[in-house]
């Protein structure tokens, strides 16, 4: 892969989304463009390097917009059907890829410190944003949190790490976590931004996705969960 | 959250046909990648299976 790779996928990713707003045919087909580019590199390649895997890690995105696309439930019944196909795919992955996107006890007495962070970062984003509440969606926060730590951070931060260094990594699922959030509006996608970039820095230092998954879990309680809390 | 609250319909031609071109797409990858790709295929089946179930039962 080149080694604008991560601008060249952040950017078809934030055109697909941006095109799916307008028209859902359209993103559709870009979305379903983008996984056939990636198939078509992947059948090239001769071997299952870290770019490859990345790549890999990386359709998994397509994949669940196509899946929204398709399963037409209830909003509640379509996140859990939804986050259940994530859950599935970054288990596999990172057992068949044999990685430990951070499963350790190491750093772990950071615990309070992530969350008195997450606290603030929540009630900053309810000071400023007006985020549509969901207050029946608490049951399915855990596996939410859960399975976006694991994907944006445990996989895709990880092995974009492993090639392309530190920041750009942060960066590139920091970028990835905010476009996919397009359709909360701008202010909020700066905000998820800001927040997602908090949450990779402390991955990227301590190594611990309970952290990440820790302060994934507080920011949906306030800024999705809590009805009551406005600022 | 990464979901869109309010996506609508499109048709299931669609899926069919990327399910079709991931499947070839696929077979063209090396045994090892291809080993990788299959739970993706999976959830494209899956999806598949839950349309036509529901589009089967609405015509009943």
């Amino acid at each position: 892969m080149p080694k604008n790779s991560l601008f060249l996928l952040s950017i078809s990713i934030l055109l697909s989304e941006i095109i799916l707003r307008l028209n859902e045919t359209a993103g559709f087909f870009l979305y379903s463009f983008l996984i056939l580019g990636c198939l078509i590199t992947l059948s090239k390649a001769k071997s299952l390097n870290d770019e490859a895997k990345l790549l890999i890690v990386f359709i998994i995105l397509p994949i669940l917009r196509i899946a929204e696309l398709f399963v037409l439930f209830p909003f509640f019944l379509k996140i859990n059907i939804v986050y259940i196909i994530l859950f599935f795919l970054v288990t596999f992955y990172s057992l068949k890829f044999k990685i430990n996107p951070g499963f350790s006890k190491r750093n772990l007495w950071m615990i309070p410190l992530v969350i008195i962070i997450s606290i603030i970062l929540g009630i900053i984003g309810n000071a400023f944003i007006s985020f549509e509440k969901y207050p029946g969606l608490i049951f399915s926060i855990p596996l939410i949190a859960y399975s976006e730590g694991i994907l944006f951070w445990g996989l895709i931060q990880n092995y974009s790490e492993k090639n392309h260094g530190a920041i750009a990594s942060i960066m590139f699922s920091s970028f990835l976590y905010s476009v996919f959030s397009l359709s909360l509006g701008f202010p909020a996608v700066l905000f998820i931004f800001i927040s997602a970039f908090f949450i990779g820095i402390t991955y990227n230092s301590t190594k611990n996705i309970f952290l990440v998954i820790t302060m994934n879990f507080i920011l949906h309680l306030f800024l999705f969960g809590f009805s009551q809390i406005s600022f | 959250m990464i979901i869109i609250n309010n996506l609508g319909q499109i048709s299931p031609i669609f899926l069919t046909v990327l399910l079709i071109a991931c499947l070839i797409l696929v077979e063209i990858g090396n045994k090892k990648i291809k080993k990788m790709l299959t739970p993706f295929v999976i959830v494209l089946v899956i999806l598949f299976g839950i349309i036509a179930t529901f589009d089967i039962i609405s015509k009943l």
